[in-house]
């Protein structure tokens, strides 16, 4: 059996609180700060009162918006859920930043694989708060719902063609994207792929994750002994994949490589993780495995960190199964986003690509007091180390039990 | 590349546990999205006798939908403006998120594999079987469960007949369920095709023009989002009793997509 081509990451594009496009990333990557504040009234009055991180009000850049307005397809800025919105723009990023114009793609197959949770439910509270009422109102968001797949409508604003997937895992979406993406290209069923997640913030899951008594009431601190929870957060993080002998083909500017992933059930309960992180165990080990790595290979890990109990302690308990002694620097990127939900695997490998090409990372903010019953130590937030490699790990677990692992490396690590 | 067969399939319309009297108590609180995503994999599970003879991590789970558990998702909207803000329903909550039914039959079936949930406009169940096939023909899985599933939503069904000029849309649900392995065994999994073409959303509402190429009986289905899963795998299952075609194919204003089967236990 041939060996499957290496994946390259050709550009990046991402949104959410933490910046409006790469370079903003990497300077809060870097310690610029960010802002979790109440959910804004222009985007829906609510009486909780927990902090939110939001992207700005109006996600779309000058690109973006230009294809927005003169697209064929009937759709604008008043028809299209905001998750549509953050997915167009951090698109558009991460073609402009691999070099290509739309007009070079139009005899290429390009797959788009994009993860969402609240992206694909439907949330169109006037049309059926009237409807359950015995009201019959216009059809506009039934049928909006229905061009509400990112996958499909980016795709087709673009004027492209090739494969489409919205992978719907709940929190693990942008991870498990990315690495079905890689699949795609490693079988020849694309020429590139716009892979990674996207998710605005919503009623739904604000009141859900409420419900759950899941979310903090003050910013959240993973991995700190006084962490209450996540704060919910929105955006888009896509990476743009390229086999790396066609990419070098065309000349392309290279930032790193999808070398692996795994995924794994925890087969255990609707919304805990695995205690022991049965699920992360074995998607971080296939992963490894699948990227002919071993852990003495990885350099950094951005965990999924949300800031709760649970989910802290089982990962960490998969981390500490996997690396045993060994303390590879251990971030969470959450402070600095909030939980963007399907987002957050894009999001987070941009964040783990960006650390590992700089070859350095600052611990988690807000992180002040370790947990000492955490299993595997993170870095505190007061702390900065050097990488010892340009390979590591982006992770995430999600609700049903799914997580999932990428392997990723610097280009110039 | 190595070869991937359908070893056994299972379709499920009704939501009756007199098959699975076990399983009954841990969907007590599931909705009937979840449920019959339940039932479905464990049909094709028992059927294909594998349980007990792999590790549990050696099976993957590939669900496909187009919408989800939509009507637990409007169910929480209820639970929204009856309850109010902030004292909303956890469980609701929980299993609108697409994934939910994943979560269950991972759980209830120890399916310790990738799990993975692909929404898609047009033929999710394919989508999910080409995600499938691609692990285990790439040695990344041994076996792996693939789901179909759909629920009805009344708020939908009435878009659907006020859109068609009153028509009334029959309520359907149901899930298929076919357990793929790497290698030979069963039927021969051929190429899977999906070419999705970004259309006009009243057809995916409809969707009365999907043309299928297997002969079957779907008038209990037609028109809607289970019509291909039913329709796969009915000629699936033809071509098991040595009656069907070695492909199946659909065509739709949404666009076309075919699968191609070979004999079983691969002489074909």
């Amino acid at each position: 059996m041939t060996a499957p081509p290496a994946i390259a990451v050709t550009g990046m594009g991402c949104i959410s609180a933490a910046g409006a496009n790469l370079a903003e990333h990497e300077q809060t990557l870097d310690g610029r700060p960010t802002a979790c504040a109440p959910i804004p009234d222009w985007l829906f009055a609510s009486q909780l009162t927990f902090p939110v991180f939001m992207a700005r009000q109006d996600p779309l850049g000058p690109m973006a918006r230009r294809i927005l307005a003169t697209n064929c397809l009937g759709l604008n800025g008043d028809n299209v859920h905001r998750t549509l919105l953050l997915a167009l723009e951090a698109v558009v990023q991460a073609l402009d930043q691999a070099g290509l114009a739309l007009s070079d793609l139009t005899d290429k197959r390009v797959g788009f694989c994009l993860g969402t949770t609240v992206g694909s439910g439907f949330d169109a509270l006037p049309y059926y708060a009237a409807w359950r009422q015995g009201k019959r109102p216009d059809l506009a968001p039934v049928l909006a719902y229905f061009h509400a797949n990112i996958s499909s409508t980016v795709q087709a604003l673009l004027g492209l063609k090739g494969p489409v997937a919205v992978v719907t895992n709940a929190c693990a979406s942008g991870t498990d994207a990315i690495g079905l993406a890689k699949g795609w290209l490693e079988t020849d069923r694309c020429d590139l792929v716009l892979a990674g997640g996207a998710d605005g913030m919503s009623r739904i899951a604000c009141n859900g994750f409420s419900s759950l008594m899941l979310t903090d009431p003050e910013p959240c601190r993973p991995y700190d002994v006084s962490r209450k929870g996540l704060n919910l957060g929105e955006g888009a993080g896509i990476l743009c994949l390229e086999k790396e002998d066609e990419a070098r083909g065309r000349g392309a500017s290279l930032y790193g490589y999808v070398r692996g992933y795994g995924a794994g059930s925890d087969a255990y309960h609707p919304t805990a993780p695995h205690p022991q992180g049965r699920g992360m165990v074995i998607a971080i080990t296939r992963a490894l495995a699948a990227a002919g790595k071993t852990s003495h290979d990885i350099s950094f890990i951005n965990g999924h960190g949300t800031g709760t109990s649970a989910n802290d302690m089982a990962e960490t308990m998969a981390l500490a199964e996997v690396f045993g002694q060994r303390l590879v620097p251990l971030i969470s990127t959450k402070p600095l986003t909030g939980h963007t939900l399907g987002a957050a695997g894009g999001l987070e490998a941009i964040f783990t690509l960006s650390a590992l090409s700089q070859g350095r990372v600052k611990g988690s903010g807000r992180c002040v007091d370790i947990d000492p019953a955490l299993a595997y130590q993170p870095l505190p937030g007061r702390e900065e180390v050097g990488l010892a490699g340009p390979v590591g790990i982006s992770q995430s677990l999600a609700f049903g039990g799914g997580n999932g692992c990428l392997i990723l490396e610097a280009a110039h690590g | 590349m190595a070869n991937v067969s359908v070893l056994a399939s299972a379709m499920v319309s009704d939501i009756d546990f007199s098959g699975a009297p076990h399983l009954q108590g841990g969907l007590r609180r599931a909705d009937p999205f979840i449920q019959l995503a339940v039932l479905a994999g464990h049909g094709a599970l028992e059927q294909s006798g594998i349980m007990g003879q792999c590790q549990p991590a050696d099976v993957g789970l590939y669900v496909g939908s187009t919408t989800g558990p939509l009507q637990t998702n409007i169910d929480f909207l209820d639970s929204l403006f009856d309850k109010g803000k902030g004292q909303v329903s956890p469980t609701l909550f929980s299993h609108s998120v697409n994934n939910a039914a994943a979560g269950y039959v991972s759980r209830l079936l120890n399916l310790q594999g990738m799990a993975q949930t692909i929404t898609l406009n047009s033929w999710p169940f394919l989508a999910a079987l080409l995600e499938a096939k691609s692990a285990l023909a790439t040695g990344v899985l041994s076996y792996a469960l693939v789901l179909g599933v759909e629920e009805s939503c009344p708020v939908i069904d009435e878009a659907a007949a006020r859109l068609a000029g009153g028509a009334v849309r029959l309520p359907q649900r149901g899930a298929v369920a076919w357990l793929l392995a790497a290698g030979t065994g069963g039927i021969d999994l051929g190429e899977i095709v999906i070419d999705e073409v970004y259309n006009d959303e009243s057809h995916l509402l409809l969707r009365h023009d999907e043309i299928f190429s297997a002969s079957v009986d779907l008038s209990v289905f037609l028109p809607g989002t289970l019509a291909h899963c039913f329709s796969v795998t009915k000629a699936l299952e033809d071509i098991m009793a040595g009656q069907g075609q070695g492909s199946w194919q659909v065509e739709a204003p949404f666009g076309t997509a075919r699968c191609a089967f070979g004999a079983v236990g691969g002489q074909g």
